[in-house]
């Protein structure tokens, strides 16, 4: 049985575009996410959907907090636009997507397990939009991830 | 079929307030914690910092149950990755 998880934007505009006369949209898609700990789930996280982003990738304190298997011992840097650059270990968790009394079976996730927790937690392609449906219609404020 | 006793604590609706007012108040939270990890309690920021241990651990100490941590981003940030040793 398939279960849907309605996700939700978040908008905000950017002060110093606005402060040069242009209002400019910082539009995100959220969803609520958990994880697998020792002694039951984690605490509850707003994860950022992220289609642009091709793996998942989990601060620090996140994973350190919860079940997880370093599938490489290897260390890598990961980089984005500009100079930018994380270090990180490929891994796998097990999390949860929820929205009020809706949830997801528990998904085991191949995720980079980041050695800093000063960057924002993202859900990408790789197990996680590889095996869900993804709706996006912010005209409609309307969003869901169906597994 | 029996059902299976769940030892799961259920979510309250405070908390799924608490999302939303995170939502709603993105760009006020933006403004006070620029590039922050945030914990919010009854519609309330309880704490913030840089980096989400210390924010969960100041979270900790106020003996609450369900805050809601959320990342608070200011500016244009575009994530990405390219691995390199």
């Amino acid at each position: 049985m398939s279960m849907v998880i309605p996700l939700r934007f978040k908008s905000q505009y950017d002060p110093e575009l606005f402060s040069e006369g242009v209002k400019f949209n910082l539009i995100r898609l959220l969803a609520d996410v958990d994880f697998k700990a020792l002694n039951g789930w984690s605490p509850k996280y707003q994860a950022i959907i992220d289609t642009g982003s091709p793996a998942n990738i989990i601060p620090q304190y996140i994973w350190s907090q919860s079940i997880n298997r370093l599938i490489l011992t290897k260390k890598f840097s990961l980089g984005g636009i500009g100079e930018g650059k994380v270090f990180g270990y490929l891994g796998e968790v097990t999390a949860r997507v929820l929205y009020r009394a809706k949830s997801t079976k528990p998904l085991k996730l191949r995720a980079f397990l980041l050695e800093t927790d000063s960057v924002p937690l993202i859900f990408g392609f790789e197990d996680f939009l590889t095996i869900s449906t993804l709706l996006s219609s912010y005209p409609k404020n309307l969003a869901s991830v169906k597994f | 079929m029996r059902k299976q006793k769940s030892n799961e604590r259920k979510t309250p609706s405070r908390y799924w307030d608490d999302s939303d007012w995170a939502i709603a108040n993105a760009q006020m939270l933006s403004e006070q914690c620029p590039n922050q990890w945030v914990a919010i309690y009854n519609k309330k920021v309880i704490a913030h910092h840089k980096e989400l241990g210390r924010v969960a651990k100041q979270a900790q100490k106020l003996d609450i149950n369900d805050p809601v941590f959320t990342f608070s981003e200011r500016g244009i940030h575009v994530y990405g990755y390219s691995t390199s040793i």
